[in-house]
């Protein structure tokens, strides 16, 4: 009985001899922190970043009526992007049609102006209502961007002499 | 804030933005992220910001478009919407994503277009240059995971390597799919070599096609590839492809020199047979002139053993 009677006084005891413990071992911790040499783990966050660059205000195609005219690397550009996933850059035009100066009711249609990446084979039509792909990959650009070029080629009609403009929104996206 | 960048390359127009991606994991209503705008190129820059929606192609494609009225960018504002950045100058984007209430269970695609307007430069095609951002916003409840692989396609046959390998990967679910390494997409020719598709994300119900090489493939083999996945909801998932690997020009290039060895070796043989009969035949020219011009010999005496040994015919 005298066993049971003291019991909470022992535990009261227990707690306190742990708790003075944890306290002396958190202290002393400090202290040997303080006077040995202790590590540190350097942490450095990178962020995800995507740079286009050197991508050209604007160029020009110049031809006779009937003619068609190819500029073969008009458009060139550099992504750079640490995405693992890659990235993809696509064109599309503002406009349904190449339009003249003030006075001039000649256009020409947009799908008369044709993209392709520098090296492949087949020339699309650039369009204002979907947008081109001019290049794609799964994977990270290298340390210093990849060089994306693209050719042009324009079909020109029979139309009154002048300078048809259009506005190509280029677009460098990740994923 | 306007503040310098450093380590960009000096060409004229260069914008930078970070980060390149941004996904909202479902269960947060009030989220801001700053993206950072910098003009790392040496001509100074406006910048107009704009939300779009976003759709995926088989081949990666990213289409932005302009934003309907039951879209999620009515979720996301922008601020500041439009500003000019002086070379070497960086500009806080604050993006602030509010989910309402009650939304429609699954992901939600936002784009965030960072545009450079066209400058008038006197040439007949003026370009307008974008950053396009994607927004993955996660919304709370029922998230749907259901994925398939397959088919793989392969080329039936072969005669070396590389060999190109196409999968067909679909997400059937209500919220992306990433398949990053490790948990990239592996195939896996005759039982041990490894060959390891790119890191892909696939978005709620769209379809992405990847590719790969096996560079280095047996000369001979029957192999089957087959990429091993799952479907988001435990089950095993294998998409297979059959190549016969034969090196045919190899063998029809060893055959055709094979072929050309007999022949040279049967041509020598004819020509040094030839050789050998054309000098008997001089030989026996010579040998003849020879007799032909020396004078008779004088009959041996009778009796000498030496008239048997010039004469043996007798």
């Amino acid at each position: 009985m005298a066993q049971f009677k003291n019991a909470p006084r022992i535990f009261g005891g227990v707690v306190l001899l742990l708790a003075g413990g944890i306290l002396a071992a958190s202290a002393g911790g400090s202290a040997l922190a303080a006077s040995s040499n202790g590590s540190t783990t350097a942490r450095v966050s990178v962020n995800s970043t995507i740079t286009l660059s050197a991508l050209p205000a604007s160029f020009t195609l110049t031809g006779d009526p009937g003619a068609t005219v190819t500029s073969n690397g008009a458009v060139t550009m550099n992504v750079l992007t640490n995405n693992l996933l890659g990235y993809t850059v696509t064109v599309q035009a503002a406009a349904a049609t190449l339009t003249g100066s003030v006075g001039n009711t000649d256009t020409i249609p947009i799908a008369s102006l044709q993209v392709r990446e520098t090296g492949g084979a087949v020339f699309t039509p650039v369009s204002n209502l979907l947008a081109t792909l001019v290049h794609s990959q799964l994977t990270r650009s290298g340390a210093s961007g990849d060089t994306i070029s693209n050719d042009y080629q324009v079909i020109i009609p029979f139309v009154n002499a002048d300078v048809y403009t259009v506005t190509l929104n280029y677009v460098a996206s990740t994923l | 804030m306007a503040s310098p960048v450093e380590g960009q390359p000096q060409v004229p127009f260069s914008l930078t933005i970070s980060p390149a991606r941004f996904v909202l994991e479902a269960g947060a209503t009030h989220t801001v992220q700053d993206f950072d705008v910098s003009d790392s190129g040496l001509q100074s820059l406006h910048v107009n910001v704009s939300l779009t929606e976003f759709s995926q192609a088989p081949n990666g494609e990213t289409t932005f478009a302009p934003p309907g009225p039951l879209s999620a960018a009515s979720w996301v504002q922008v601020e500041p919407k439009s500003f000019d950045l002086d070379p070497r100058e960086h500009q806080a984007v604050r993006v602030t994503i509010d989910v309402p209430p009650s939304p429609e269970p699954g992901e939600r695609q936002v784009g965030v277009l960072f545009s450079v307007p066209p400058q008038a430069a006197g040439e007949n095609v003026a370009i307008g240059r974008a950053i396009g951002i994607p927004l993955l916003i996660g919304v709370p409840g029922v998230i749907i995971h259901e994925d398939t692989i397959g088919p793989l396609k392969a080329p039936r046959w072969s005669d070396g390597g590389p060999i190109h390998l196409e999968l067909t990967v679909r997400n059937l679910g209500n919220v992306h799919r990433d398949y990053i390494l490790p948990d990239n997409l592996v195939g896996v020719a005759r039982d041990s070599e490894q060959i390891a598709f790119p890191d892909v994300t696939v978005l709620r119900s769209s379809t992405r096609v990847i590719e790969a090489q096996w560079i280095d493939p047996p000369l001979f083999c029957i192999c089957k590839i087959r990429v091993t996945s799952d479907d988001g909801k435990g089950h095993v998932l294998t998409a297979e492809a059959r190549v016969v690997l034969f090196p045919l020009r190899l063998v029809l290039g060893i055959v055709l020199m094979l072929l050309g060895l007999v022949l040279l070796t049967r041509r020598w043989r004819r020509r040094r047979r030839r050789r050998e009969a054309e000098l008997v035949e001089l030989g026996r020219r010579e040998g003849y002139a020879e007799a032909t011009s020396q004078p008779s010999p004088q009959p041996p005496a009778l009796g000498s053993s030496g008239a048997q040994l010039a004469d043996p015919d007798g």
